[in-house]
């Protein structure tokens, strides 16, 4: 894709394992992102799913060089971001922000709304103070809060108000990109869809571009224009959300998307489910070759001998890596 | 503090918000027994530095022979010593002795410990391990000793100090407090330890929040994130600590005095008072029990605050 906004070139993100109390050392690399290519275009949401411990959190964390990567590149508009260092990054951090899980760990307990907004808002930009509070306030009114609550603390909202404070100081900077890292799995399903509305209603009038990282399928499927399946470090299928979902390719989607309960009882009781045995093995030592084969229903030898390129069966932009995709889905 | 942020001038009428000092404030108010010991010492402390005006002006050294070791009764309340001198104008200024060598020694540990663990903790791997070796190094010392050697050698420094002041035509002199500003510095040298151990835990554990991050993702710079966001954090363990520390120092200084190292007379101070007391014991109760019993219920009420402050500031019981 020429037109990418966001471009992710085969990011690595390790961490050594190290022993010994004196002399430290390196036992092993846990791979908790090992190789990940991605593009987005400006104002696309593309919604990053997988289990967890495959390393969603990590690859948002790079991305945004809240974690240094191994190797790879990132580049955001015309800015290398893995490039930049020190006071560069620092100021580079204006366009991109970051969404967190937890709304209660998210915010500074000991700080007002007024003074954390006021805070972002002045992170890049000198705003005379006269100004402060009306800028504040507006913040406010954007993400559907009264601004006569922003002498209030974190600790006197509801966890849905609280995620709506967090977005409006990641909002606060006038960011392009936003990376939300499970965003409403914290908060009541009624909660839920008020933030994802909020949020897709947002990134649609800001020109936002999201990675909106997720282990609920449903909740992703609401709110991306495209899905991108995560297994062990690695991206195993991506195309466009209802594709996805509706024609998984790769085994491992099929199985997760079979995971989704269905509100129909009828529908739910003749639903198939495909059951995967044991668990997803360490990022310590990953297997061989393709890292899904032990647990896949159809591995075969060759699975353990390389990983798997990216294919596409109709030669479009959904594709998937197994090595028997047009067998499989036939 | 940290949590009173410039008014904004916001359209229509704006809700304030309780912060956590303000909700602390309500849970210390229930505590009864931390009150009293607060009161208490500030009862004291006003009568310890508020008291002397009130008194002639050497009333803690003028020695009154023919009234060697009189009994508590008309012009002395609470007696005199074995050198005539009024046992009251004695424990009043014995109290601001200990207590400004508690209070400054633990300021001196709480700046040293807060900034030593700040640091450590904030910015971890290679520095926090140097820092927190260097810590336990001196945790490993026994402190006692060090404290002495540092009386016994560092004594003399303080009139070089001057020599070498007069050598140069100055009429600055410390000697005269040479001995408080050592014990200050003793003191404070070895209770800085825990304070940066319990301000690194708390750090560290911060440093992993989300809030943290969303800092470091807005782009603020690190001053900033420790002195607006980390340190404000950890004040609650912090606050609970020095209270708990205040009445430590001063058993210290009361320890070092009794054994003739601390405050050195006339200057007195409680341990030196409960030390005199002590060798006449069975001539003169009072010399001992008045300053034993005030010095009790001083670090009682210090570490009754401190039980108290620790409950209201707990984040468990906190409404977060």
């Amino acid at each position: 894709m020429s037109d990418a906004y966001l471009q992710i070139d085969n990011l690595k993100t390790h961490f050594p394992v190290e022993k010994g109390i004196l002399f430290r050392k390196v036992t092993g690399t846990v791979k908790a992102v090992d190789g990940v290519s991605l593009s987005l275009a400006k104002g696309e949401v593309l919604g990053l799913v997988g289990e967890s411990g495959c390393g969603k959190s990590t690859l948002g964390s790079t991305v945004l060089q809240l974690i240094k990567p191994t190797a790879g590149t990132v580049t955001l508009g015309d800015r290398t971001l893995t490039d930049l260092d020190g006071k560069e990054l620092r100021s580079a951090r204006a366009d991109f922000q970051m969404i967190f899980q937890d709304p209660y760990a998210s915010l500074n307990p000991r700080m007002t709304v007024y003074s954390m907004l006021a805070e972002a808002i002045q992170a890049h930009r000198k705003t005379p103070k006269a100004e402060l509070a009306n800028a504040v306030g507006a913040l406010m009114e954007k993400v559907g809060l009264a601004a006569r609550f922003m002498r209030k603390y974190p600790h006197e909202f509801s966890g849905g108000q609280r995620q709506r404070i967090a977005i409006a100081r990641a909002l606060a900077v006038e960011p392009k990109l936003i990376i939300a890292d499970e965003p409403v799995s914290a908060l009541d399903v009624s909660i839920q869809a008020q933030i994802l509305n909020l949020l897709s209603d947002l990134t649609r009038e800001m020109e936002l571009t999201m990675v909106f990282i997720s282990h609920d399928l449903s909740v992703v499927k609401h709110i991306s224009d495209r899905i991108a399946v995560m297994y062990l470090g690695r991206i195993v299928e991506i195309g466009p959300a209802t594709k996805v979902f509706e024609h998984p390719q790769h085994p491992y989607t099929k199985a997760l998307c079979s995971a989704v309960p269905m509100p129909d009882p009828d529908s739910e009781s003749t639903r198939k489910r495909i059951l995967l045995p044991g668990d997803p093995p360490s990022p310590l030592n990953p297997p061989s070759g393709c890292t899904f084969h032990p647990r896949c229903p159809h591995a075969e030898e060759r699975c353990q001998a390389a990983w798997p390129s990216f294919e596409s069966l109709n030669n479009d932009t959904h594709q998937a890596a197994c090595v028997r995709l047009t067998e499989l889905n036939q | 503090m940290t949590d009173a942020p410039a008014k904004p001038d916001a359209p229509g009428t704006v809700e304030k918000g309780e912060s956590l000092w303000i909700g602390a404030w309500h849970r210390l108010r229930k505590n009864k027994m931390a009150l009293a010991g607060g009161a208490f010492i500030l009862l004291l402390t006003g009568l310890s530095f508020i008291g002397p005006f009130f008194l002639e002006h050497d009333y803690y050294t003028e020695t009154q022979l023919e009234d060697v070791l009189q009994s508590p009764g008309d012009p002395y309340p609470l007696g005199t010593d074995h050198l005539g001198r009024d046992q009251l104008g004695r424990i009043i200024k014995g109290g601001q002795i200990s207590l400004m060598v508690g209070l400054v020694a633990t300021l001196v540990s709480l700046t040293i410990g807060i900034g030593y663990g700040t640091i450590s903790g904030y910015f971890g791997g290679k520095v926090d391990s140097v820092m927190m070796r260097l810590v336990d190094i001196l945790y490993s010392l026994p402190f006692t000793i060090f404290v002495i050697l540092l009386m016994v050698f560092a004594k003399d420094l303080g009139d070089t100090i001057d020599a070498w002041f007069r050598a140069r035509g100055s009429d600055f002199s410390i000697s005269g407090q040479w001995n408080m500003l050592l014990l200050f510095v003793a003191i404070g040298a070895v209770e800085w330890l825990t304070m940066a151990r319990i301000v690194r835990g708390q750090v560290l554990s911060l440093r992993r929040q989300e809030f943290i991050e969303a800092c470091i993702s807005l782009g603020l710079p690190t001053r900033r994130i420790l002195f607006r966001h980390m340190i404000p954090n950890v004040l609650g363990p912090v606050i609970v600590y020095t209270t708990l520390t205040i009445p430590a120092v001063m058993l210290l200084e009361a320890f070092l005095s009794f054994l003739g190292l601390g405050v050195q007379p006339p200057t007195p101070s409680w341990g030196l008072l409960i030390k005199d007391g002590a060798d006449r014991m069975r001539e003169a109760w009072w010399m001992l029990v008045f300053p034993g019993v005030l010095f009790a219920t001083t670090l009682f009420s210090f570490n009754f605050v401190g039980d108290g402050l620790r409950d209201a500031l707990d984040p468990k019981t906190s409404k977060d």
